[in-house]
């Protein structure tokens, strides 16, 4: 019964994953391949920028992302998987569309006036990027939604990210997939 | 032909699942045990008949394309017995950052590095920003 159980849930997981990620259906068209997304975005400066939509499917997914919950049990998924944005996406086009060309995200970090926040600064809803240690790359972005304070000092930073064409989650600044090999900045944008 | 196991392939999964940019996914393709094994395993002409393989047959099974990054992967790392022209044969412009990803594979081969190469001329692009490149100064990183 619970193999059977099991098997449904992963059939469930399997169904919405198509659902979500490829509602055209197109098979032609859906594995691994990109398209323009239909969406303008532009920097406060009035630059419009590339950004991209991701069709997905299949089960190798699927057990992708749930080896990624079982790696990281304490993140918390807000979001089934998508293809629709990333974690660059959330940060910067509002959930509306992906950004995967690095160079990008310094861009968009200067013309949309992102300032530098110190650690004893941050509050909630500035951002933190990822940089890569060797590369220099920002390979990951998010959102802090909470922060220690005098009154809970043992509060840890907590952020929203999503996981490239996977879920969001809430985790700890450090509990994710990019944090290894990677050092953080945090940004608050300048009004 | 050089085959991924199940557990292999859902591993490159993973990668792809969770990579922002392509040159994350290449990087940490690379360092995945399953590419690192099929390099230790495979010799050079293996992988390269394997790349043709799935190349002619141009599948769009997932399968396929994950062994296909991970089989260019594993060539990347053999830069004693791969010459970086044969990349430069390679068309995998159908696949999402596919022609990035033969870039970095033939440009670690160069070692040379991605960082020169741009996919397109950016509207406007300003110069990369200092502050963000510099390590921290002012308590204003926070590193693992």
């Amino acid at each position: 019964m619970g193999l059977f159980v099991g098997r449904l849930r992963n059939l469930k997981a399997f169904v919405n994953l198509r659902f979500a990620l490829n509602p055209a259906r197109n098979d032609e068209m859906l594995l691994l391949s990109q398209g323009r997304s239909p969406i303008i975005v532009q920097t406060r400066a009035g630059n419009p920028f590339d950004v991209s939509r991701v069709t997905l499917s299949g089960n190798l997914f699927v057990l992708a992302d749930e080896a990624l919950q079982r790696r990281h049990p304490f993140a918390t998924p807000r979001t089934q998987v998508s293809g629709f944005y990333n974690c660059h996406g959330l940060v910067f086009a509002g959930r509306r569309a992906g950004i995967d060309d690095y160079s990008l995200i310094d861009r968009i970090l200067r013309e949309d006036c992102f300032e530098h926040v110190t650690l004893q600064d941050l509050l909630p809803g500035d951002i933190a990027i990822y940089y890569d240690n060797q590369s220099g790359e920002a390979i990951h972005s998010a959102v802090v939604v909470s922060v220690p304070t005098p009154d809970n000092p043992l509060e840890v930073i907590t952020v929203i990210s999503k996981w490239g064409t996977g879920r969001e989650y809430l985790h700890k600044l450090s509990d994710c997939e990019y944090s290894a090999t990677s050092r953080v900045e945090f940004r608050r944008i300048k009004t | 032909m050089v085959e991924l196991t199940h557990e292999q392939m859902v591993e490159v999964a993973t990668v792809y699942l969770t990579s922002n940019t392509p040159f994350y996914f290449f990087d940490n393709l690379r360092k995945t045990n399953a590419v690192q094994h099929l390099a230790a395993i495979a010799s050079t002409a293996d992988l390269v008949e394997s790349v043709d393989f799935l190349l002619a047959q141009r599948s769009t099974r997932e399968e396929s394309i994950l062994t296909l990054f991970s089989l260019i992967g594993a060539l990347s790392l053999k830069p004693s017995s791969v010459s970086p022209d044969y990349f430069s044969g390679i068309d995998l412009s159908h696949l999402r950052w596919g022609s990035k990803f033969i870039y970095f594979a033939s440009s670690y081969l160069n070692n040379d590095t991605h960082r020169s190469w741009t996919i397109e001329p950016l509207p406007k692009a300003p110069e990369v920003s200092e502050a963000v490149a510099k390590p921290d100064s002012n308590n204003q990183t926070l590193v693992f």
